[in-house]
């Protein structure tokens, strides 16, 4: 092995934790504020919105406001951004509570212990045992 | 045992469905336009092709072809109950054609705006094959409780444990029980890079031969294989540092290391046969590897993820050839050194009112060298699919 590798890959990876500007070209933008978590490990952040739910978030897409017009909220007196966050949770359905609980507890409903070595390859449109072709449906 | 097991299962839903009843009595769960804002079902077809089904220097190649459907229910907030049926079916060697069935709830009592968030899950599910493989029929029971805590800004801690009772329902020795504790902490720093550690110890009970046996006699002694294995509890740790990071808004990258170290294995041997394909302790093994994922969205409405790993696996002792004629103590323990890449890609399409079409396609490369030549192949596979969800 080349005595310049090791050195070689170090400096890759020092310069890549450093690249800022490279990083993450959306923090300037409005539709992700929060800080970045990415408890999943796929290097994207977490909280990147999704309107359409389709998987794939809206990146830097300018986030559709709603309209406000006829808002009961917004014509009272007494409007609060705490008021209308309160109306908008009760238009939300059971499943769509349970998803919001769901995404919050993501950093701990799977853990990556076992008594081998699991959790490796494709894992995106069906499940595991159907995408990776394990034999008689059983992945290891 | 058996009953006690479906009673456990029992005990778990009945507490679930009963305290939404009790916590929030005016919210009507049998409510019809409620009801059907608050189901979703899942289809999904897939079929692939792959050069070395079974794992082994033989290389079968086949077809398969897998059939799905889910239902999942929300009746309150916290609680999600699934329901998951799947078929699969294999062109040549189609009697390792099986059915698994999974019936589970989630529960995670605490909002998600809480700092401190629970997470509860239980599953039971079965596999059920053809009459010429039923010896690998097998029920299982899944319950995992967490916890986790922001500490502050990008920091979080968390803990957890899981408990795992796998009955091979035809096979005295094969059954096994694991329980598993962990814990972690995950933080962002300097923009977009997330280090992520992960520590647990695992104990599970299972059935071995004592490598203090001289030979394993079912020819000229009245005693089956079974007589000759002792009962026992291996205990497994493992450490998994992870680091990710974005590069860009459209793609990240995360590399992972995991080490897995038996603490008491040293006695214990096994048959090779428990190791095949479908078998309980086909992936019971220590060592480490290290694994690199990149997933992007840089091309326009597709989600792309390719992968590489390495694996430094060790098993077992296991005892090859015929049990009768072959010495216990020339069991030896078996070596793997794996590599695999994978090519995964989505196209999510949204049809509107909440259904959305996901055909998927995937190709898989796996080179694995191992001690035992048994073990010795190399395999491509390539799948495809289709899920829709309404």
């Amino acid at each position: 092995m080349s005595p310049y590798l090791k050195p070689l890959a170090v400096l890759s990876i020092i310069v890549l934790v450093l690249s800022p500007a490279f990083a993450d070209d959306s923090q300037g933008e409005k539709t992700t504020p929060s800080a970045f978590t990415d408890f999943d490990g796929d290097g994207i952040r977490d909280d990147a919105q999704d309107t359409n739910n389709d998987g794939i978030p809206d990146l830097g897409e300018p986030r559709e406001e709603p309209s406000k017009d006829n808002s009961p909220t917004e014509t009272g007196l007494f409007y609060s951004e705490a008021a209308q966050e309160e109306v908008e949770k009760s238009l939300l359905s059971e499943r769509d509570k349970f998803q919001k609980r769901k995404f919050a507890v993501r950093g701990h409903s799977q853990n990556r212990g076992d008594f081998g070595t699991g959790g490796f390859g494709p894992d995106e449109g069906m499940s595991s045992a159907v995408s990776s072709a394990c034999p008689g449906g059983v992945c290891h | 045992m058996k009953y006690l097991k479906i009673g456990q299962v029992i005990s778990v839903f009945a507490l679930i469905f009963l305290s939404p009843a009790v916590v929030q009595p005016q919210n009507s769960l049998y409510d019809p336009l409620r009801l059907s804002e608050n189901l979703e079902f899942e289809l999904g077809f897939l079929s692939g092709y792959t050069g070395n089904l079974l794992n082994d220097s033989v290389g079968v190649e086949d077809a398969q072809t897998v059939t799905r459907g889910s239902i999942r229910y929300y009746p309150w907030a916290p609680l999600e109950l699934n329901f998951d049926n799947e078929y699969t079916y294999y062109n040549k060697t189609y009697n390792l054609s099986s059915y698994h069935g999974t019936f589970g709830a989630t529960y995670i009592p605490t909002p998600e705006e809480s700092r401190f968030s629970v997470f509860l899950s239980a599953n039971f599910d079965i596999r059920r094959y053809s009459e010429t493989r039923k010896n690998f029929n097998n029920d299982n029971l899944d319950l995992v409780a967490s916890a986790g805590y922001r500490i502050a800004g990008p920091l979080a801690l968390r803990i957890g444990t899981a408990y795992h009772s796998n009955s091979y329902i035809n096979s005295k020795v094969s059954s096994k029980k694991k329980w598993e504790f962990f814990s972690g902490l995950n933080s962002s720093f300097w923009g977009s890079n997330t280090f992520d550690f992960e520590a647990g110890y695992s104990n599970m009970d299972y059935s071995f031969i004592l490598d203090t046996v001289w030979s394993i006699d079912t020819m000229f002694v009245d005693l089956d294989v079974e007589d000759y294995y002792s009962d026992g509890n291996l205990f497994a740790f493992y450490l998994s540092p992870r680091f990710s990071r974005s590069l860009g808004s459209k793609t990240g990258i995360g590399i992972e290391y995991d080490y897995h170290k038996f603490s008491n294995p040293d006695h214990a041997v096994i048959l090779i046969s428990e190791v095949e394909f479908i078998s309980p302790f086909a992936n019971v093994c220590e060592g480490k590897s290290v694994t690199a994922n990149i997933k992007t969205y840089m091309v326009p409405g597709f989600i792309i993820t390719t992968g590489s790993g390495y694996w430094e696996k060790q098993y077992l002792k296991m005892l090859q050839g015929d049990i009768n004629f072959t010495p216990v103590l020339f069991a030896r323990k078996r070596m793997d050194f794996q590599s695999r890449w994978f090519l995964n890609m989505e196209r999510p399409i949204n049809l509107g009112q909440g259904a959305i079409l996901k055909p998927v396609l995937n190709l898989d490369y796996t080179n694995n060298n191992s001690s035992h030549g048994t073990f010795d192949y190399h395999k491509w596979s390539v799948n495809a699919g289709i899920t829709y969800l309404f």
